[in-house]
């Protein structure tokens, strides 16, 4: 029987809105089924074509996605253009590359050798069977893969570097998940990753550890430093660093790596100091029950390839005779968040309007403008016609919560890798309130998920009373203030500048509360601000992604 | 949920309050004591005790996040009550002057996790409003939850540990919760004497009583204001808290007058105004009721 303390105990966790504690989400078998998922179309390079030792090519993203507007005073990060990834036919290396505010950076990844019960083998050439190839996917991601087979103890073992480049829409440029697919004779196997990140050349460098979601601590930017990364949601657990050039005069050259491990037995993380420049950042206990250690002037195995004075590992392990391991990485992006948004309506009122002309702003600003130094939001006005079974009477929030969880159609919709989801519903009236967000982290029960901060609505009747163009500009307000609950941003994020004239860039951000904004509408800023576009940027996924930690929970609750 | 305009006339009996400047912040808590899982409904006061207009945002429910609600054990940590929808109201300042205040109930007792006062015991819940650069406090009150005083009202609790149960009540009702609606029957059932009981009898009457659109079934579900006045009827015979008594008043007279009932509607209504007019929390109540009155 539970004791009455436990009991209590867990309640109080309830209340507090505490996550439960981290689970890894993948596991092998979801690994290997994403790794089955789609036949390659073509084979862009193998090992019987040595013409094409180094595969280059822009990535398809770099040409389609849009430039995001300027940046708005210091609120919006730097940008990153010409992202590229490579392969070496010689080496199993790969490489993601892009100018980044104009200045070249390059990342390698490759795993040059493994450990089998204590002995090290190195991945070698003359151990390589098959591979590089590098496949093209219809999806337009690469997967390049070499495989290798290496006599240990007890047998052969085969060893299968798989590197996948994200290029799909929606994905992250640098959107990389260097994993290894091994099988062999029973043992302890320890797979060492390595990665290599060169800001503006291959010296300099200097990096910073995060300490991940569970680990009670998190980046607070410097001026003129910006987060340009989130790891893969997949995951509860993920780590983030950042490196920058050091002869950077404001560290605008500075760069985040999003770093989710897999769901090894243990995983360990070094950063290892070739040049004995200083090392930045609080060493501490982390990632799924391994360490982050500073390793100085003491070099594995594998001298850095590229040319560096500072390079990242991890260490991997596995107690099982096959598997698929590796981390998910992100990096190299300024805007990666993506949140797939749909909106239905009732028959009775209208969509909130797409974009607004509001004090000169060009282009009129929209739900997706707002968000797209932040958060690439992809809005899907989906239903129009949901019933409204008693219209202008106001709808309680057991009608709201049913309606959502009918209707929510592209949930469970794979829109693309690290992609999320939000629901916002355009109903009639409740009171006076003008929208709402459930947040409900049930842990089972007729809440379909149990995933809080999943949808929003928006109580539209309750804007009649404005005339146009201010009801459009309250409503198009309004509908990205809910997103901005449901993304776990609060009223107290919102801030305010300038006076009148109001311009474009001046008012009353969007977190505000609508009575806050004087004179109404045209004070209002269609943008976030200071404190919004911290939460944003850098707080790890789980605080911001809908379904991560309850409404309100910061990182400094933990 | 919105606080209504009133006078503040009369002390708040057994109600606790702390100064912030000119304004006060009052919560009560409305029964002395609480079976395990009932749930539990605060009254929470804004009040100007000062000589000169103060400006306020009247959002006083945990919904709005206005007024933050904190809840301890006895002998444990306090924690943030953090609720399951978060509303946001215009947050208009409105002026509040001296005597005045603005009332709302509070409903503490299931939160986005689920049930809050999960073990018999006395509880500590506190309450932080604070806008526009104005900061109030208001002291602790205590909600006892006591054991289960007979196997019935056990029966019930253990019943109620059903997250759905708890759901359907916190939203008094909600047709698509199919697994809370079941436990709750099962509560009327096997507990059909407990004040659990009375309340799960209260939500089925408060979710009856009016039109719903079932979007999972793509079907109407016209109101049934006989059959939930037969739930509001048995639900106000129990030990109901004032909060939760003019609530289910106010349902069961709707059901009278949608049911031609008007005489027994006029009596419930004139008794419900007469007992409580005056009272600071129950003003919204009371005016809904002279409303009701006057159609």
């Amino acid at each position: 029987m539970r004791s009455a303390t436990l009991t209590g105990a867990l309640a109080l966790a309830l209340l507090a809105g505490l996550p439960a504690p981290a689970v890894a989400q993948h596991d092998d078998a979801t690994r290997q089924a994403f790794l089955d998922q789609d036949t390659p179309i073509q084979v862009l390079y193998n090992q019987d074509n040595p013409s094409l030792a180094l595969w280059f090519e822009s990535m398809k993203q770099s040409a389609t996605k849009p430039e995001l507007p300027p940046p708005i005073g210091a609120e919006v990060g730097v940008g990153w253009t010409g992202v590229s990834h490579s392969t070496s036919a010689t080496d199993g290396l790969a490489l993601s590359g892009g100018s980044f505010n104009g200045n070249f950076v390059i990342f390698s990844v490759q795993v040059p050798f493994f450990e089998h019960n204590g002995t090290r083998y190195e991945l070698t050439t003359a151990r390589r069977t098959a591979g590089p190839t590098v496949r093209l996917y219809v999806d337009g991601s690469r997967r390049i893969e070499s495989t290798y087979v290496v006599p240990v103890v007890g047998g052969n073992a085969t060893i299968t570097q798989i590197y996948y480049l994200g290029n799909r829409p929606g994905d992250a440029p640098g959107f990389f998940k260097p994993w290894i697919r091994y099988s062999g004779p029973a043992g302890t196997y320890n797979f060492y990753f390595r990665f290599d990140f060169d800001v503006r050349g291959s010296t300099g460098d200097r990096s910073q550890d995060f300490r991940d979601v569970a680990g009670r601590d998190y980046w607070v930017p410097q001026p003129n430093e910006y987060s340009l990364v989130s790891a893969a949601p997949f995951y509860d657990d993920n780590l983030k660093f950042r490196t920058w050039d050091e002869t950077g005069a404001n560290r605008l050259n500075s760069t985040v790596v999003g770093f989710a491990p897999f769901a090894a037995d243990g995983a360990t993380f070094y950063v290892v100091n070739y040049s004995g420049v200083e090392i930045e950042g609080p060493p501490a206990t982390l990632v799924n029950g391994g360490v982050i250690q500073t390793v100085d002037a003491s070099v594995p195995v594998g001298n850095p390839t590229i040319g560096s004075d500072l390079v990242h590992w991890y260490r991997a392990t596995r107690a099982t005779t096959s598997g698929v391991v590796g981390p998910d990485i992100e990096v190299a992006n300024r805007n990666p968040r993506k949140c797939f948004v749909e909106i239905d309506k009732l028959s009775s009122v209208n969509f909130p309007p797409v974009n607004v002309a509001h004090n000169g702003c060009v282009p009129n600003p929209s739900m997706e403008s707002i968000y797209a130094p932040h958060i690439t939001v992809n809005v899907q006005r989906d239903q129009t016609n949901i019933v409204d079974p008693h219209p202008g009477v106001d709808f309680t929030n057991a009608e709201l919560h049913a309606m959502m969880t009918a209707n929510w159609n592209y949930r469970t919709f794979q829109q693309d890798v690290g992609s999320w989801y939000a629901w916002i519903g355009i109903v009639t009236t409740q009171g006076g309130t003008l929208g709402i967000m459930f947040d409900w982290h049930l842990g089972g029960g007729s809440d379909p998920n149990s995933v809080g901060r999943e949808g929003c609505a928006v109580f539209h009747d309750n804007f009649l009373g404005y005339a146009e163009p201010t009801r459009s500009k309250a409503l198009l307000r309004t509908q990205t203030h809910e997103l901005g609950h449901v993304f776990n941003l609060e009223h107290g994020d919102g801030s305010t500048s300038g006076s009148a004239p109001w311009t474009c860039t001046e008012g009353w951000t969007i977190m505000n509360q609508t009575g806050s904004i004087s004179p109404f509408p045209d004070a209002i800023r269609y943008f976030f601000g200071p404190a919004e576009a911290t939460k944003l940027n850098t707080w790890h996924d789980p605080y911001i992604m809908p379904g991560g930690v309850p409404f309100t929970t910061h990182p400094v609750d933990r | 949920m919105h606080a209504r305009n009133l006078l503040v006339l009369a002390l708040l009996a057994g109600a606790v309050a702390a100064q912030g400047g000119a304004l006060t912040l009052t919560l009560t808590a409305p029964k002395a004591e609480y079976a395990l899982l009932e749930p539990v409904v605060l009254d929470v006061v804004l009040a100007n005790a000062g000589k000169a207009p103060a400006e306020i945002v009247d959002e006083l429910p945990p919904e709005f996040g206005i007024v933050r609600y904190f809840v301890r054990p006895a002998g444990g940590e306090e924690l943030r009550f953090a609720p399951g929808v978060h509303a946001c109201g215009a947050g208009f300042p409105v002026t509040l002057n001296p005597g005045e205040g603005r009332a709302a109930q509070a409903r503490v007792s299931f939160a986005s996790r689920g049930w809050v006062f999960t073990e018999p015991g006395t509880w500590t819940v506190r309450a932080v409003y604070e806008a526009r650069g104005t900061r109030v406090e208001s002291a602790g009150v205590a909600v006892t939850i006591r054991k289960p005083a007979t196997p019935e009202e056990a029966r019930a609790a253990e019943l109620l540990r059903s997250v759905d149960a708890g759901l359907y009540l916190y939203f008094d009702g909600g047709d698509h919760l199919r697994n809370g609606i079941s436990v709750l029957e099962s509560v009327l059932r096997e507990a059909p004497s407990s004040i659990q009981a009375a309340h799960a009898r209260l939500a089925f009457g408060i979710n009856l009583s009016r039109d719903s659109y079932l979007y999972h079934e793509h079907r109407a579900r016209p109101a049934q204001p006989a059959i939930a006045a037969e739930h509001l009827e048995a639900a106000l015979q129990a030990d109901l808290a004032a909060p939760t008594r003019a609530q289910g008043t106010l349902a069961l007279a709707r059901c009278y007058q949608a049911t031609k009932r008007d005489d027994e509607a006029r009596k419930l209504l004139e008794a419900f105004v007469d007992s409580e007019d005056g009272r600071v929390e129950r003003s919204a109540a009371v005016a809904e009721a002279r409303a009701l009155l006057n159609r």
